[in-house]
């Protein structure tokens, strides 16, 4: 792979640890006493809007300093760490981009702030861009880009300075089906080729149980869970859970799932609720259904009441830290 | 004593390693400025008092000439339409224009990139934020001097053209003044004008380049900041019992504003003013510059961005 063949591999960091770490923003709490570590892999941060992910993240590229505890990479402080900072790729959770620049000068700006060599930033910037499978729109401006779009060269503008670990805030956010598939390949891609540490945030459990080697669970700014993903999976087994699914013919979709379901509501004209416990045969059964042209998956996403039950669920006592994380 | 001095030269390199690699935070700011349309907005809208005066000038001054009283022009700074058309653009009308462009500009150099959160872009690359904002205060100087410097250079020359044809100053049959003497006091004049607004510009703007970086919403402190002389004015002229409607409105409200009236005076009225004072005006607008430059330095990195 060109890009592998341009980038180093990483040796500086090995683990980032947050040891009792409170964050305040004036009377609201960001986090809440929070120590958890964690080393190589894909790492999934998920909880609730407000729940701390973004806090924890921000906390990790340094954009804020913790209150009370600390919040070290390999024993060093990371707050103002511009030796971490160099090594470190982020992208932030608003798809807010220098509308005004193409793509590809999005990702020239952002690199010659790296201080890299024209030679050096050009080779990347064009491996990158095949990457994220935007060469075609490069020359666009960014302002006409969808929001698919968007997350994809946010997410490519991480990977300038051959990070060895890259923070991303709800990447699938505003992706349709298949732009998830897409994003989620990047990232193993990236984990597997480059050894990169990957921490991802999404409020949707289920965008990131399946991608990540590690997740940590986190609500009202306190840890809920922390274990590798298929402890995390082990444990959701069974659980029936809630999905909205739009479409453009729910009658087709409705027909495709009906095996699949517990139960199947339609809510409105192409919109449809659905109750299962076999949550990946139905998201690949949508896949195909959005392959083979039958009906255009618009979204598909859990219903809140289904989050706060796997919450609950996760709440129940989980092996230590060290033992998941190692 | 001895160890601190020599460390001065590696800390010299330091900062010129630290500059250089933080030259595309300036260069990326110019940039934004450039796409901006508010700052070509705010290009053309300095041009704006010289544009309604010079209609003035052609449709109500010309034809009449009733307010150019050549007999009582004793001298180039008190002459008939020279006061009222030179005076009002540089002494009271441009300083508005003046404030609005440096108000307006200094406070989005760091805000805008915070309201829309692409600040982070920046703030997570290795470049240390002292020098972020160093280099931001470096591209709004160089906008800043673009916008403003051309108006008031403009304003100045019609003046100085149109007031020739009419005023005293240039009939020679008048041994008042002779045109090389003239040419001398209007560019050594000019040349004034021109250093005091960079340096009211680059030290008010240095105050709102902070103020937008360290407050959340820093557009009313940063009005109260640039129009504090303007109200510390009107407090004392109601002391003194001096207000008056047309007064407060034309005279002081204008001509008091950011402090033109500390240096602007000094060209108009050098006669009355030592030129010392006029030196340690600039002195003052530099010494709170260099420190403002110096607290930015120090104290953005404390910022932090939620």
């Amino acid at each position: 792979m060109e890009f592998k063949e341009i980038c180093k591999e990483g040796i500086y960091i090995n683990r980032i640890k947050f040891n009792n770490v409170s964050k305040f923003y004036g009377e609201i709490i960001g986090l809440n006493e929070v120590s958890f570590s964690f080393n190589k892999g894909i790492i999934g941060l998920v909880g609730t809007n407000g729940a701390g992910k973004s806090t924890t993240i921000k906390l990790c590229t340094s954009l804020i300093k913790e209150d009370i505890g600390t919040v070290t990479v390999n024993g060093e402080e990371i707050w103002l760490n511009y030796d971490y900072l160099s090594k470190m790729g982020y992208a932030a959770e608003k798809d807010r981009q220098f509308n005004w620049m193409s793509g590809r000068e999005f990702l020239e700006w952002n690199g010659k702030m790296f201080n890299l060599d024209s030679q050096t930033l050009t080779k990347r910037i064009k491996s990158i861009l095949d990457l994220v499978g935007l060469k075609d729109a490069a020359d666009r401006k960014i302002q006409g880009y969808s929001r698919g779009m968007r997350q994809r060269i946010k997410i490519g503008q991480t990977l300038l300075n051959d990070p060895e670990i890259i923070f991303v805030d709800e990447p699938m956010s505003g992706t349709d089906p298949l732009g998830r598939i897409m994003i989620a390949d990047t990232f193993t891609r990236l984990y597997k080729d480059l050894g990169a540490t990957i921490v991802l945030s999404s409020h949707v459990l289920h965008e990131l149980e399946r991608l990540s080697t590690s997740l940590i669970i986190i609500d009202q700014g306190k840890l809920v869970a922390k274990g590798s993903s298929e402890q995390i999976r082990e444990k959701l087994s069974g659980f029936p859970r809630k999905f909205r699914i739009h479409c453009d013919n729910s009658r087709e979709v409705l027909k495709s799932l009906v095996d699949l379901v517990i139960d199947i509501t339609i809510k409105s004209d192409g919109v449809l609720d659905i109750t299962t416990k076999k949550f990946y045969d139905v998201e690949n059964q949508l896949l195909q259904i959005q392959k083979s042209g039958v009906s255009t998956i618009f979204e598909f996403y859990p219903l809140d009441s289904d989050l706060n039950s796997v919450y609950s669920l996760l709440k129940a006592p989980i092996p230590e830290e060290e033992e998941l994380m190692q | 004593m001895n160890f601190r001095l020599l460390q001065v030269p590696q800390l010299f390199e330091n900062f010129k390693k630290d500059f250089k690699f933080s030259r595309p935070v300036y260069q990326l700011s110019l940039r934004e400025l450039r796409v901006k349309k508010s700052t070509w907005g705010l290009f053309l809208l300095m041009f704006f008092p010289w544009l309604i005066e010079m209609i003035i000038f052609v449709y109500a001054v010309l034809p009449t000439n009733s307010l150019i009283n050549v007999s009582n022009a004793p001298n180039l700074t008190n002459g008939g339409f020279w006061r009222t058309y030179y005076r009002i653009h540089l002494d009271t009308v441009l300083p508005y224009f003046v404030t609005m462009a440096t108000l307006l500009i200094g406070t989005s150099m760091y805000q805008d990139e915070i309201k829309d959160e692409t600040i982070s872009y920046i703030m997570t690359k290795p470049i240390k934020r002292s020098y972020i904002f160093l280099q931001k205060f470096l591209a709004y100087f160089k906008v800043i001097t673009l916008i403003t410097i051309p108006a008031v250079v403009i304003q100045y020359l019609t003046a100085f053209l149109f007031t020739a044809r009419y005023d005293s100053a240039f009939n020679y049959s008048r041994p008042l003044i002779d045109l090389p003497t003239l040419l001398y006091i209007n560019i050594f004049d000019l040349f004034l004008v021109v250093i005091s607004v960079i340096v009211i510009t680059s030290t008010l703007g240095a105050i709102f380049i902070f103020t937008g970086l360290m407050v959340n919403r820093p557009l009313l402190l940063n009005l109260f900041l640039g129009f504090s002389i303007l109200i510390e004015q009107i407090l004392i002229d109601l002391i003194d019992n001096r207000i008056e409607p047309l007064y407060l409105g034309i005279n002081i409200l204008a001509r008091q504003v950011l402090g033109f009236e500390t240096v602007f005076p000094n060209f108009f009225l050098r006669r009355e003013i030592p030129y010392f004072d006029q030196f340690s005006s600039y002195v003052s607008w530099i010494i709170v510059l260099a420190l403002t430059i110096f607290i930015g330095f120090t104290q953005s990195s404390k910022k932090e961005f939620t």
